[in-house]
């Protein structure tokens, strides 16, 4: 009975130690997002508390936006960073960040930019069509 | 699973810091069986002092590890190169983590284990007492350090402690082996059959530590059973369970076959190849778990 007791009190105390692995939960813009206007900011909310090293925001040409990113020894789940106006084409996003167990995480996700007045001449293009239907 | 050049000087530094605790625990596990079986002798006294001189050697190995790990750290955060060894920001990052509070309690670990087996009296029993229990905090501590980071960083105390454990038999065990190795060498025939006697008395105990500790731990760090087969992680315990069971096989074969068997050189001789064979396969464990705690990681 002792022996059983000691084991349930042990058995109780290992399964409340279940672990739980951080990533990225969620992205503004999000991943492959096809967007019309110019992003007002960049937003990084991960599962737990993460240390970010590094985000890099990058066009199809390889050449990175400056939006002020500054490495911070705070931990936090949420991020978020204003974007200056960016020019219409490919983005890609690659971040870094410190695991609440020190274990260094990577990722990246693109997004597409449409530019507005490629938005309004699609509009143009896409009316006739609509009154040919009417 | 991503293998750079930041990967490979971790893995090194783990494997490092891996072979320094089981330098420190293996002698100091070596001392006490020397102190409690023979009375000082010539070859017993070049031994003691050999046994220091490697305890210094590797320790000394393991600060130097342990001071270096937030610079190497910071490097392959920053993926910018050697420059990023010495980025303040990266720098900063990796002191405010669980890294920078594991090298805080490292760090002065190792300067306590230096004092300690420096100041270790060869011939002298009763002074090595204090000595003995002063390393022995030490292991502990260097041990214990293992736990804030990886995956049992988010776990408990009782996990931590049953790792410390672990860790602790473990560094006992494959530390051991190089001194039996030398002592294979540089003493008599009855005092290696006396120590090696002893060591087979205390490895049943160690051995018994490392198995209930090591099924624990994998209960709790495996979802299910099936996940041995399935991934990366499940696989290289595998491996490492494969290793373990072969360097049991030899440890019963050295117990109760070759030592008992010691009643000339030639039977030390052959003890002596099969230490260095099971050394071989220690080696390889180390490696195993530095690969699946540095760059593999439990399956979610």
């Amino acid at each position: 009975m002792k022996f059983i007791t000691i084991a349930a009190i042990l058995g109780l105390a290992l399964s409340f130690s279940a672990s739980a692995h951080i990533s990225l939960k969620q992205s503004t813009p999000q991943n492959s997002a096809m967007l019309m206007q110019s992003p007002e900011q960049l937003t990084l909310t991960f599962s737990g508390e993460v240390q970010l090293a590094k985000v890099l925001l990058s066009d199809a040409a390889n050449k990175q936006v400056d939006f002020n990113f500054k490495p911070s020894a705070k931990a936090n789940s949420n991020f978020s960073w204003p974007l200056p106006k960016l020019e219409q084409g490919n983005y890609t996003v690659k971040w870094i960040a410190l695991g609440g167990d020190g274990h260094k995480m990577s990722g990246n996700f693109d997004f597409m930019l449409h530019s507005s007045d490629a938005h309004s001449k699609m509009k143009n293009m896409s009316a006739p069509h609509k009154q040919h239907n009417h | 699973m991503q293998l750079s050049d930041w990967s490979v000087l971790l893995l090194l530094l783990k494997i490092v810091s891996y072979l320094a605790i089981a330098a420190l625990a293996g002698c100091l596990l070596i001392r006490l069986l020397n102190n409690e079986s023979t009375t000082p002798d010539k070859q017993l006294s070049c031994f003691n002092r050999y046994l220091k001189r490697w305890q210094i050697t590797l320790v000394m190995v393991g600060f130097i590890g342990a001071i270096l790990q937030i610079p190497i750290e910071a490097g392959a955060m920053a993926e910018s190169g050697f420059a990023g060894m010495i980025d303040p920001f990266m720098l900063d990052i990796i002191w405010q983590s669980v890294i920078g509070e594991q090298v805080s309690i490292r760090v002065p670990a190792f300067i306590i284990a230096l004092f300690a087996v420096c100041t270790w009296r060869t011939h002298s029993n009763s002074a090595n007492v204090a000595n003995f229990v002063i390393t022995l905090l030490a292991l502990v501590i260097l041990t214990y350090s293992f736990t804030l980071t990886g995956h049992s960083a988010e776990k408990g105390l009782l996990i931590k402690s049953i790792l410390t454990l672990h860790l602790i038999a473990i560094a006992s065990w494959i530390g051991s082996l190089w001194p039996l190795y030398k002592s294979c060498q540089l003493l008599s025939l009855n005092t290696i059959k006396h120590l090696m006697e002893r060591f087979g008395q205390l490895a049943i105990i160690i051995i018994a530590v490392l198995l209930i500790s090591g099924i624990t731990l994998l209960w709790q760090y495996l979802n299910s059973f099936s996940v041995l087969f399935t991934s990366n992680y499940g696989q290289l315990i595998m491996l490492k369970l494969l290793l373990v069971s072969a360097m049991l096989l030899l440890g019963a074969w050295h117990k109760l076959r070759l030592v008992p068997q010691i009643t000339q050189q030639h039977h030390v001789v052959t003890l002596k190849r099969s230490i260095s064979v099971e050394m071989v396969i220690a080696v390889c464990v180390l490696l195993t778990t530095s690969v699946f705690t540095t760059l593999v990681g439990p399956p979610v």
